[in-house]
């Protein structure tokens, strides 16, 4: 059963064209990552999918998500409201639908033990660092348990190690508990550690193509041979596209 | 402000002042010491001046905060009431307010109406306009967090657009409220028997310097003590700015 379906599907802003799919199918629980030049339409995408797009944006074609309802969007800039605390920005989805529940206050407060975050509570988000910020992001994507997870660059902004730290916490969070994950990203290394496959967009926006990757599923996956292929399969296509 | 900061600026203000007193041989100036004996003397009268004109300061700032921001808010979020609201705002906005108060006096009457309503006047633009261009600057990624879940427009403005726009309201009235001031001084000079304008004026016109100064002095602290006013309920309102 297809989750995701494009069909000839084509945004255009004006006269620019910034992503044309004609056709692409993704299957449900299980991880995309979405790898391309800058200014591919790797957002655009994500928007597409998340019913975000700007009224500017022209779309044609069919793409169909059979979870539109349920799907939860992390944007880039972690989507935190600064006057909001760490509880309250995470509970924010329950708050907006009128729907609080005991249950998803303790929901919320074991997910914030999870990442880390008990003791950040009451905190407002200015006085938090970039990947705290990201894991009250992630806490939030969580709780809602979407059936559709959207990423979009979501470690970008974050230094090396704690950029690891929070693959590995996505990764065994997935792994536990599987949904459908799209991760847009311009790291190789991000799309060949999270992604069970990875979609390669072309600049002209247009798919490349679909890529499997073996090495998504052992175990420490960063210190195998299949990961460092991988890495450099995707590094070869990279280069071919950006042409 | 610190205690301590206070403290050094009042005694350079009465050294200053002390300096003045002593260099000016047609005393005209009175010396501080006689003005502080005097307030020590007649607090009862300047208090009931004083109340008075706080009084309608303060209902003054409130009906233009709640109009001033409606109105704002409204042109920003529609172009419709944008285009009809803002050609208003901008040709009426330079006008000078103070030249309407003979036609205020005739149609509100003598009493407070018409004061109150020349000092409305003046701090509903200030406070229309910034509240306008406040809620312009948004940045757009606080509602595209909001927007997949679909709030209603009263959650909107719960939400997102007041708590962001609170800053910038603060900044608009601390602006204005200097300005109001002024303006009610010139109102408080024409059909009052009660008001601090009424009280300064009243005692230059019976060349009682003493008592005019002890009135200037009155008004600044009454000017203090607004802003003191607006601090605290920016700090207990904006709790989640790093202040």
């Amino acid at each position: 059963m297809a989750l995701i379906c494009f069909d000839h599907f084509k945004i255009q802003y004006a006269a620019k064209i910034v992503l044309a799919i004609d056709s692409l199918t993704l299957s449900p629980e299980k991880i995309y990552a979405v790898i391309g030049p800058s200014g591919c339409g790797k957002t655009t995408m994500l928007y597409a999918l998340s019913g975000l797009l700007p009224n500017a944006a022209k779309a044609s074609g069919t793409l169909r998500n059979e979870v539109i309802d349920a799907t939860h969007i992390v944007l880039q800039d972690f989507g935190l409201l600064p006057w909001k605390t760490v509880l309250e920005n995470v509970m924010l989805p329950m708050v907006l639908k009128n729907s609080i529940s005991e249950q998803d206050e303790q929901a919320a407060r074991s997910l914030l033990k999870w990442f880390k975050l008990d003791d950040y509570e009451k905190t407002y988000p200015m006085t938090l660092s970039g990947g705290q910020k990201q894991r009250v992001a992630l806490a939030r994507a969580w709780l809602t348990s979407p059936k559709l997870l959207l990423m979009d660059e979501p470690f970008s902004a974050l230094d090396a190690i704690t950029r690891e730290t929070l693959q590995d916490e996505v990764k065994n969070l997935y792994l536990q508990s599987p949904k459908s994950v799209v991760i847009v990203t311009h790291s190789i290394e991000e799309a060949a550690f999270l992604g069970e496959s990875i979609i390669i967009l072309s600049a002209d926006g247009t798919l490349s193509e679909v890529v499997e990757n073996p090495s998504f599923a052992l175990p420490n996956a960063r210190s195998t041979a299949d990961f460092y292929t991988m890495c450099y399969e995707l590094r070869k296509r990279m280069k071919a596209v950006h042409l | 402000m610190k205690r301590k900061q206070v403290l050094y600026s009042s005694i350079a203000i009465f050294l200053l002042w002390l300096a003045f007193a002593f260099l000016d041989r047609r005393g005209i100036i009175p010396s501080p010491v006689n003005v502080i004996l005097y307030l020590t003397v007649h607090w009862a009268r300047l208090l009931q001046h004083l109340s008075m004109s706080f009084f309608r300061i303060c209902i003054a700032i409130f009906a233009t905060m709640v109009t001033g921001t409606a109105i704002g808010i409204l042109s920003a979020r529609s172009a419709k009431a944008d285009a009809a609201v803002t050609p208003l705002l901008y040709a009426l906005y330079p006008v000078p307010k103070i030249a309407f108060l003979p036609l205020l006096m005739l149609f509100f009457g003598l009493g407070n109406m018409s004061k109150i309503l020349l000092v409305s006047l003046i701090l509903f633009f200030q406070i229309a306009i910034a509240v306008r261009d406040g809620v312009k600057n948004i940045p757009e990624g606080y509602f595209l967090t909001v927007k997949p879940f679909r709030p209603s427009t009263m959650q909107l403005y719960q939400h997102v657009i007041l708590p962001a726009l609170l800053p910038q309201l603060f900044t608009a009235l601390r602006v204005s409220v200097g300005t109001s001031i002024s303006v009610l001084f010139f109102a408080e000079n024409f059909a009052t028997q009660y008001g601090i304008g009424y009280f300064i004026m009243d005692s230059w016109l019976k060349l009682d310097y003493c008592a005019m100064f002890a009135g200037i002095i009155v008004i600044s602290f009454m000017g203090s003590f607004i802003f003191l006013l607006i601090d605290l309920s920016e700090k207990h309102f904006c709790r989640w700015r790093v202040l």
